[in-house]
C-alpha cells in the first residue's frame, strides 16, 4: 500500500503545502487468513497481482494488457486485448492449423508472378528483394465478416503457405478469388512470417 | 474444357432445417444456368425435400437424384442413394424407425440399422481425415454395400487441404471403394452467405459475434462443372508433384456421373412414392 502510494507522490505538486490527507477505500473487503499451499507437492501459484497494480501505477491501465485468442477467420481480429487480470476467455485457435508465428500489422503489397486462379505465386518481390518458390500449399480461403463491414460479404483472401529457395517460409494472400473482380483486388499481399 | 459433365451429389436445401439456406427452386435454377447436369438433393436424415426438388427438376431441366444424408449416431455421415423404388420405400422405412426412436425433429440411425436396410442404396462415406477410423469406416462400407460403396471427396480449402485429397483417395483406393467428387453445397450463390451464417447462429443459439469457428467455414455454393474440374484437377496434381505419385481425380469426376446413372429410379417413380412419404 505505502509503495503503491509513494510511487505517484513526486508526481503531486504541493503548492503551498498540504494541510491534511484523507485516505476513502471505496471498496473494502475482509481479508481473512488463507492457507497459500494446502498440498506438499503442489506448487504455490506465484500472486502477480502485486506487481501488476505496481505496473498499472506507473504505465496506466490501458498500456497493461494481456493477449487472448478470438474466434475469427479474418487473421487481424483473430486476437484482442484483454486486462492483465481477466479471466482466460476460453476461445481457442483452431491448433491443427498452420499460422505464422509473426503476423505483419498490415499487410504489406508484393510483386508476384503467379497462374491464376489456382495456382501459389512463381516468385514475389517484397521489400525490393526477389524470391524464388519452391514449395506452397494452399489455397486457404478466408470469407470476409460481413457483419463487419458491408463490403465484406463478397470478400475472399486465398492463403498460401510458401516457402522460398532458402527455405524462409511466408503467409501471402491474393484478395479476392482469383475470377471475379468483386471478390477482391487481385492483388497480393504477404500478411506474416513463419518462424 | 468447356464440355465438362459434372453432377452435383451433395446439395443441402433448406429442408434440413437450420443447415441449408436454399430453396431447391433457387438451387435448380442456378445449376441450370451453371451447365450442371444433374443435383442430388441429401437433406439431412430427411426426405422432405424432395417433393419439391422433383418439381423444380421438371421446370428447369436439370436431373435430380433422389438422397439422404444419414448422420449416424457413430458420429459420421453417409450419403445414401436409391437405386429402385423398393430401394426408395426401404429408406422411407428407415428413416421412419430413426424418427420413430428419436422422437420430434430427430432422427437415431446407427451403422447397424443402415446395413439391415441397405438394399438397392449406393451409399457415400463423408471422410474427415484419412486416419486409422476413416479406414475401419471405409472398409465396413465396401464388406455391406460391395460395389455401391463411394467415398466423397471434398475441397475445404483449409491448410493441407490437397494432402488430405491426396491421402483420403489413396486409401479409398487401398480399399477399393471408389471416389467421387462433391462440393457439399449449402446454398446458390454467394450472397446468400448471410443467410447461412444467420440460421448456423439459431441453430447454436448465438450472435453472429460468438459464433466464431462454429461459422460454416467451408460452406460452398453451387459451382460451374468448369470450375469444380478445374480445382479438382489443380489439386491431384499439385498432390501428386508432393509425393511423386500420381492420382488421376479426373477419374474421380467421372465416376461422379457413373454413380448418378446408376441411381435409375430418380426422376420419374419420385412423384408417384414422394406424396406418402412426405406424411412421415
Amino acid at each position: 500500500m505505502t509503495r503503491l502510494l509513494s510511487d505517484k507522490i513526486e508526481t503531486i505538486e504541493p503548492g503551498f503545502g498540504i494541510e491534511m490527507m484523507t485516505l476513502a477505500a471505496a471498496v473494502a473487503e475482509p481479508l481473512a487468513a488463507k492457507q497459500a499451499v494446502t498440498d506438499l507437492v503442489e506448487e504455490a501459484e506465484p500472486d502477480v497481482s502485486g506487481l501488476i497494480d505496481l505496473l498499472a501505477n506507473r504505465v496506466g491501465e490501458q498500456k497493461l494488457y494481456r493477449i487472448a485468442p478470438v474466434a475469427s477467420d479474418v487473421p487481424e481480429r483473430s486476437v484482442q486485448h484483454i486486462p492483465a487480470m481477466a479471466p482466460e476467455t476460453g476461445a481457442e485457435w483452431p491448433g491443427h492449423w498452420p499460422r505464422p508465428s509473426r503476423l505483419l500489422a498490415h499487410p504489406e503489397p508484393i510483386d508476384t508472378v503467379a497462374l491464376l486462379p489456382d495456382h501459389p505465386p512463381v516468385s514475389f518481390t517484397w521489400r525490393g528483394m526477389r524470391r524464388r518458390v519452391k514449395r506452397a500449399d494452399g489455397p486457404e480461403r478466408v470469407f470476409g465478416e460481413w457483419w463487419k463491414r458491408d463490403p465484406e460479404l463478397i470478400a475472399v483472401r486465398d492463403y498460401f503457405r510458401i516457402e522460398d529457395d532458402a527455405g524462409e517460409r511466408y503467409w501471402v494472400f491474393r484478395a479476392g478469388d482469383g475470377e471475379d473482380p468483386l471478390t477482391g483486388s487481385q492483388r497480393w499481399f504477404l500478411h506474416g512470417i513463419f518462424g | 474444357m468447356s464440355g465438362s459433365r459434372y453432377t452435383e451429389l451433395q446439395v443441402t436445401t433448406h429442408f434440413s432445417f437450420l443447415r441449408g439456406a436454399s430453396s431447391c427452386e433457387e438451387l435448380f435454377a442456378t445449376a441450370a444456368v451453371m451447365g450442371v447436369e444433374a443435383l442430388a438433393v441429401v437433406d439431412r436424415n430427411s426426405l422432405a425435400g424432395v417433393v419439391r426438388a422433383h418439381e423444380a427438376a421438371k421446370t428447369t431441366g436439370v436431373r435430380l437424384v433422389v438422397g439422404c444424408r444419414l448422420d449416424l449416431t457413430e458420429g459420421y455421415s453417409v450419403l445414401v442413394y436409391p437405386t429402385d423404388r423398393p430401394a426408395y420405400s426401404r429408406l422411407c422405412r428407415l428413416l421412419s424407425l430413426g424418427k420413430k426412436r428419436a422422437g420430434k425433429a430427430r432422427c437415431e440411425l446407427g451403422w447397424p440399422d443402415l446395413v439391415a436396410y441397405r438394399e438397392g442404396l449406393i451409399a457415400v462415406l463423408v471422410p474427415d481425415e484419412a486416419d486409422e477410423d476413416c479406414a475401419m469406416r471405409l472398409r465396413r462400407l465396401r464388406d455391406a454395400f460391395g460395389d455401391r460403396a463411394y467415398m466423397a471427396l471434398t475441397l475445404r480449402r483449409r491448410p493441407n487441404d490437397q494432402l488430405r485429397l491426396f491421402e483420403l483417395a489413396n486409401l479409398a483406393t487401398r480399399m477399393r471403394v471408389a471416389p467421387v467428387v462433391t462440393n457439399d453445397v449449402l446454398f446458390h450463390e454467394p450472397g446468400h452467405r448471410i443467410l447461412q451464417d444467420v440460421v448456423t447462429c439459431i441453430r447454436h443459439n448465438v450472435t453472429i459475434d460468438e459464433l466464431g469457428a462454429r461459422r460454416e467455414r467451408h460452406a460452398m455454393s453451387l459451382a460451374s462443372p468448369r470450375s469444380t474440374r478445374r480445382v479438382m484437377t489443380f489439386c491431384s496434381s499439385a498432390s501428386s508433384r508432393r509425393s511423386g505419385a500420381s492420382r488421376p481425380t479426373s477419374t474421380s469426376i467421372s465416376s461422379t456421373s457413373g454413380a448418378k446413372s446408376s441411381c435409375n429410379g430418380s426422376s420419374t417413380p419420385t412423384a408417384a412414392i414422394a406424396p406418402r412419404c412426405a406424411q412421415q
